[in-house]
């Protein structure tokens, strides 16, 4: 359903005539600035960069593949034994599916605000991402197919899986795919998170301190053949 | 080759040394040097002020007495700012427009003029010790003029130059700023004085006079010996001595 | 609290702040450490300039077409489900926030940081009526919790505050009862502030940069506080200027990746959000009502002057970073929510000039502020602009420097009139100092100098004298 506009026409009017009128053409950007990253993956892996940049930002990269994947999060989950594990993830793989169900929570909308609850109380969260960055050690996280935001927001630790294949080198691919999903009329991500390491603040004395509001921890978990 | 001088008022009435300096290098340099006595000030100190109309009375003085000059140099980075920005000020003047461009176009700092027109970046002269340079911000963000002086410094003879700490913040002169906001230019000058210190030097050496008056003065306040030196003072010092 | 955060005069101010060493020494080393990051993130970049250069056409854009891109922007919000209320003076705004938080019977609001909000005094008005908003944002909610203490800096609100002060304060208020040590307040801030996202019934953010094409909200953050005031609370109010705005998606890449390095000198920050209109139905968390009030507040006037320019800020605060006044003054001394060279520049455009008009004067005009700013407005000519605005609207200049000025611009004018009076100035002067090298104690405006440096004795004989001497030697020499 539509929202509402109100005021518009007469905000736009108090200063129409010193902008200017009609529509400008679509405009191409002028200067095109590059990037280093692009000189920099002629020579190395996409998937290299991607964890070295990672670690600046204290974001661990255990590296697996399809088949071990549930082995990988099972040792992850061990650390936190008996804490709840919430997780937000739509999959065909029906091994990574089981162990979702047996060892975790489920993101489960029909139940409402419960799930929030779930999130806050849970001390894992574990989800997918859409794209993920080179550049920066940055996941994508797009909320479409009912990703709770929650997932990824409100537990200690967040533990990402990150399909190999879904590594561009910046922002500037990224941006391109995300804009792809929002021009879709039938159904488009509400909410797109870029999400680099765990939250931090230097606010009180400028000493870095993490885990603010959002997760300490983050953990990625990229699977090399996916 | 012919080159008209434009002093500056500091240095007319405070530094005379460094306009003789400036004469006698550009002389041995190979230059004619001419001096029009008409002028007096470049209006720098009432057009920042925001004084536009009344600078631009001291403004025109100053483009009718260069009329016929060739080359215009000064040695103060802000000076030759100020004569750049001429074009721009009188662009809408139908009388003054293509007279202060002209000007505005054979203007030149002095270390600007020796190296990227006379094509020299290596003056014999010699200075024994430790410096360091005031980059002082009209020249090098404003003006763009920022290796020409560190090169010509680099060949002098016996003379070791030294890193300043944060030499990209400002040393507080800023003309009438000095005066009218007195105490925040007074702890900018002691931060800046501070660095020179700590980089235990035996001169300051600059080529604005504003800030060499600035530092200098606080210099001078501290009791302190670090000697306060303009660029064309230690260039044109002879070889040996 | 308004744009206005301090009474009283400018250089009062400046006396006082320059007394606090400790908010002297946060700073400095907040500007040297932010400094050397933000240099090796553009670096690391590469073709730097080609950025700025590329982020001020996108911004100039945007501001040129500001009606067609406004009206784009609000058909996306509406067309996903968000409601659009532009707003043209403060007051309109909190009056529309005001209505929809009561419209919700809503008491508990959390907030996320925002300038805007600020400047229209939006906290208090809600207060009024009964709410209790909570800053979220780390150092906002310290400044908040320590009695509206005013930010003093765009990106770092808390800087002049020790973390004993901190400390004291969340002992007092807080029930806290650990020591000093950051990690240990924000883990405090944290359990505290976690307790009210999860009760908040409305979120109120700003916004970094809306992107019409899309109708997207895209908020940057380092701490994931925005991201809860998005998630939690079933109301979402996001408050932007009108100026805050790009294109495209594309155009928001090139502004977020000069943002996070600008500010901080991160390639980015560790949340950047986009959001699209409210929750879809079938989901659980996220607003089921977005409203997005767009705020003039004094911004259109500035458009089609000569101060246009500033609307391309995109409230980055490397300004502030390299400013050397803001180094020694502090954001406190501006006397407005918006400090440094930028806040010199927009307060006096936003909140006029009777009580702002030393912030122009408040620098050397050095331009580093020029150099770094990202998107390439030139500060410090605006700086000199409103020197010049201040000057012709009359009465505001003092009239002892008017008469000086006119002085200077009739005795400058006159070669002959500046032989004989420089002449006569420094004959009689020499024979007041007698040989004395150097002034130390100045009179009237001199003493502004002299009270902390020595003032140079101009020479009897001129350089000009000099110089006539030698060109007459040298005609001798050549006959």
């Amino acid at each position: 359903m539509k929202g509402n506009i109100q005021n518009r026409e007469h905000f736009l009017s108090r200063f129409a005539d010193r902008v200017q009128g009609g529509v400008p053409a679509k405009r191409m950007n002028q200067t095109k600035p590059l990037s280093s990253i692009y000189s920099r993956l002629e020579n190395e892996s996409i998937e290299d960069v991607f964890i070295e940049n990672a670690k600046t930002i204290h974001a661990e990269t255990i590296r697996t593949n399809t088949e071990n994947l549930t082995d990988v999060l099972e040792t992850i989950c061990q650390h936190v034994a008996k804490d709840q594990i919430l997780s937000s993830i739509q999959t065909d793989n029906e091994q990574l599916e089981n162990w979702l169900s047996q060892r975790t929570v489920k993101w489960t909308p029909p139940e409402g605000d419960q799930n929030i609850k779930s999130a806050a109380q849970s001390r894992i969260g574990i989800t997918y991402c859409d794209i993920a960055l080179a550049e920066s050690g940055t996941v994508v996280l797009m909320n479409e197919n009912n990703i709770g935001r929650s997932v990824s927001l409100l537990p200690e630790i967040h533990v990402v899986i990150i399909p190999q294949s879904k590594i561009v080198p910046r922002l500037k691919e990224a941006m391109t795919l995300v804009d792809g999903r929002l021009n879709r009329v039938d159904s488009f991500p509400t909410c797109v998170n870029f999400i680099t390491g765990p939250s931090n603040s230097a606010d009180i004395e400028f000493v870095l301190v993490v885990g603010v509001h959002g997760p300490l921890e983050t953990i990625y978990v990229l699977v090399e053949n996916e | 080759m012919r080159v008209t001088l434009f002093s500056t008022c500091l240095v007319d009435l405070f530094y005379t040394n460094v306009g003789i300096s400036t004469v006698e290098l550009l002389e041995k340099l190979g230059c004619e040097v001419d001096y029009p006595k008409g002028q007096i000030c470049c209006g720098q100190p009432a057009y920042n002020s925001g004084y536009k109309k009344d600078s631009k009375n001291a403004m025109k003085q100053l483009i009718k007495t260069f009329d016929d000059a060739e080359y215009v140099v000064t040695p103060s980075g802000s000076c030759a700012l100020m004569l750049r920005e001429y074009g721009h000020i009188f662009a809408d003047d139908e009388k003054w427009a293509d007279r202060s461009k002209r000007l505005s176009d054979k203007t030149y700092e002095l270390t600007e003029f020796i190296v990227n027109v006379l094509g020299i970046d290596s003056i014999p002269s010699t200075l024994e010790g430790k410096a360091v340079f005031h980059t002082s911000c009209h020249m090098t963000r404003l003006l763009g003029v920022k290796e020409e002086p560190k090169l010509l410094l680099s060949n002098v003879d016996k003379l070791e130059m030294k890193p300043l700490a944060n030499a990209h913040n400002c040393c507080g002169f800023g003309g009438t700023f000095s005066v009218k906001m007195g105490d925040i230019s007074s702890e900018m000058v002691q931060e800046k004085t501070r660095s020179i210190k700590e980089a235990n030097v035996d001169y300051v050496i600059g080529a604005d006079c504003g800030c060499l008056m600035n530092i200098g003065g606080r210099l001078k306040r501290e009791k302190e010996t670090v000697e306060v030196l303009h660029i064309a003072e230690v260039l044109n010092r002879e070889m040996g001595v | 609290m308004s744009i206005k955060i301090k009474e009283g005069k400018f250089k009062e101010r400046v006396t006082d702040e320059m007394k606090n060493d400790f908010m002297r020494k946060a700073v400095s080393g907040a500007q040297d450490s932010l400094g050397n990051r933000r240099l090796l993130s553009t670096d690391k970049l590469g073709d730097w300039e080609s950025w700025r250069t590329a982020g001020n056409e996108i911004r100039k854009h945007t501001i040129d077409n500001l009606t067609h891109y406004l009206t784009m922007l609000s058909e996306q919000i509406s067309a996903k489900g968000g409601h659009v209320y532009f707003a043209e003076t403060d007051e309109d705004a909190r009056n529309y926030i005001k209505d929809v938080v009561k419209k919700k019977n809503a008491k508990k609001i959390v907030k996320s940081k925002s300038m805007v909000t600020e400047e229209i005094g939006l906290n208090a008005a809600l207060e009024e009526i009964d709410c209790e908003v909570i800053e979220t944002d780390l150092g906002e909610y310290i400044l908040q919790v320590d009695d509206h203490d005013p930010p003093s800096h765009i990106v770092a609100p808390a800087l002049h505050k020790k973390k004993e002060q901190i400390r004291d304060v969340f002992i007092e208020k807080l029930g806290y009862d650990k020591t000093e040590d950051p990690g240990e307040l924000a883990k405090h801030s944290r359990k505290m502030l976690r307790e009210k996202f999860l009760n908040a019934e409305v979120g109120i953010t700003g916004c970094n940069f809306a992107v019409a094409e899309t109708g997207t909200i895209c908020i940057v953050t380092n701490e994931g506080n925005a991201r809860m005031v998005t998630t939690i609370p079933k109301t979402q109010i996001t408050v932007m200027g009108m100026e805050r705005l790009v294109p495209s998606l594309e155009d928001l890449d090139i502004m977020v990746s000069l943002l996070t390095r600008a500010a901080v000198g991160q390639p980015i920050s560790s949340y950047v959000t986009l959001l699209n209109g409210p929750k879809a139905e079938e989901e659980v968390d996220g607003p089921e009502d977005l409203h997005v009030v767009i705020v003039d507040n004094g911004r259109s006037k500035i458009l089609g002057t000569e101060f246009q320019d500033i609307l391309n800020c995109i409230r980055c605060g490397a300004c502030l970073n390299v400013c050397p006044v803001y180094r020694h003054i502090g954001g406190h001394s501006y006397g407005s929510i918006y400090p440094g060279p930028v806040g010199a520049v927009l307060t006096p455009l936003l909140d006029g000039y009777d009580d702002h008009k030393d912030l122009p004067y408040a620098s050397t005009l050095c331009g580093a502020c020029t150099d770094v700013c990202p998107v390439k407005i030139p500060l410090h000519d605006l700086l000199l602009k409103h020197r010049q605005e201040i000057v012709e609207q009359g009465g505001r200049a003092p009239m002892s420097e008017k008469l000086l000025m006119k002085a200077f611009g009739f005795g400058a004018s006159s070669g002959g009139l500046y032989e004989s009076g420089t002449k006569i100035a420094t004959v009689s002067l020499k024979m007041l100092l007698r040989n004395k090298e150097t002034i130390s104690n100045g009179p009237g405006m001199m003493k502004e100098w002299t009270n902390s440096k020595e003032f140079p004795t101009p020479k009897t004989s001129r350089f000009r004298d000099w110089m006539s001497k030698h060109e007459s030697e040298k005609k001798h020499d050549e006959r």
